[in-house]
């Protein structure tokens, strides 16, 4: 029986895509998209610009593709993609403020508004606690790839991932025990 | 052993940390009623963001991603055709601007031209019926023509 290596294809992908073959730069778009655009508008906080700031990530990614050196996974070299174009996003657009998400998530029924309180208690995060919190809550990613998508080192995610926590733990407490 | 940091909490409860550390930490909060609470609420919070809604693309969405990807393709590979463009003409004008300097050499150095033509000074009987004198080039042209015609 063959195993399904995810990984594997994706490095198989990239290698194609190097090559000149950009169906398999689109496969790679199919097997992606949906993670990073749910990680761009947790970042981000709205859905318009979280797909400029997707759209960016994959042209960023197709322009670098001879700059990925296997050291780190797919997966984690796109994500760390996102974050930089997420965070290239925020520097032009300093003066806006944090959009709640409204129009990308349909909040409804009893929890919906635990949900919104939700999304706007991440979204007064620091971008820094916001981005390793969105990653590690959501994405379920290692101390190890949270540390190499964002290039800081282990110790800190570790700090500000325990700073976030404490941060949203006050501001949803009305939710917990 | 004392409680754990709230640090160390948080990665055991993200099963980042090490065999010994975690099985240390688990004998700790079965005796320990406080750092099992803060642990419990680590895991509620957990359950709460893991319980909000989250966005999808939508496959119009998906379309232009893959539409912009494109776009970026044609501009990388235009970008490439008018580098070799570039590159091309570079060759070209520096290929002429060559073969002109060299042109000039060799006309000034090896084979200068002659300031007076060779068949300056050289007789030329006229055959013409009026005996008139032509230049020596004309009767040049006109022995070979004459000499064709023989054929």
């Amino acid at each position: 029986m063959v195993q399904y290596n995810p990984e594997a294809d994706d490095i198989e992908l990239l290698r194609r895509a190097g090559d000149g073959d950009s169906a398999a730069f689109h496969a790679l778009v199919d097997r992606h998209a949906q993670r990073l655009y749910r990680l761009a508008v947790s970042l981000i906080g709205n859905a318009a610009d979280a797909e400029d700031v997707l759209q960016e990530t994959f042209i960023g990614a197709f322009r670098g593709l001879r700059s990925f050196e296997g050291r780190a996974s797919v997966k984690t070299w796109l994500t760390r993609i996102l974050v930089m174009q997420a965070g290239q996003w925020r520097r032009d657009r300093r003066r806006r403020r944090f959009a709640p998400l409204g129009d990308s998530i349909a909040a409804s029924g009893p929890s919906a508004g635990a949900n919104l309180d939700v999304q706007a208690a991440i979204g007064q995060l620091s971008p820094e606690h916001r981005e390793v919190l969105v990653l590690r809550e959501f994405e379920r990613m290692s101390y190890e790839e949270i540390a190499e998508a964002l290039d800081v080192p282990r110790g800190t995610v570790e700090s500000r991932l325990h700073r976030a926590r404490s941060e949203l733990r006050e501001k949803l407490k009305a939710y917990l025990p | 052993m004392n409680c754990p940091t709230s640090e160390q909490l948080s990665a055991f409860h993200d099963g980042e940390l090490d065999e010994v550390r975690r099985v240390e930490i688990e004998g700790h909060l079965r005796q320990c009623p406080l750092c099992a609470a803060e642990l419990e609420r680590l895991q509620a919070m957990s359950r709460l963001l893991g319980a909000a809604p989250t966005a999808r693309l939508l496959p119009i969405g998906l379309h232009r991603l893959h539409r912009r990807v494109d776009q970026a393709m044609e501009e990388g590979f235009l970008r490439f055709v008018r580098v070799l463009n570039t590159i091309a003409a570079c060759v070209l004008i520096a290929g002429s601007a060559w073969l002109m300097a060299k042109t000039r050499e060799d006309q000034t150095v090896e084979s200068p031209m002659p300031a007076v033509p060779p068949w300056v000074g050289v007789d030329v009987v006229s055959d013409s019926p009026s005996g008139a004198t032509s230049t020596p080039a004309a009767a040049w042209y006109l022995a070979e023509d004459s000499s064709r015609g023989d054929d």
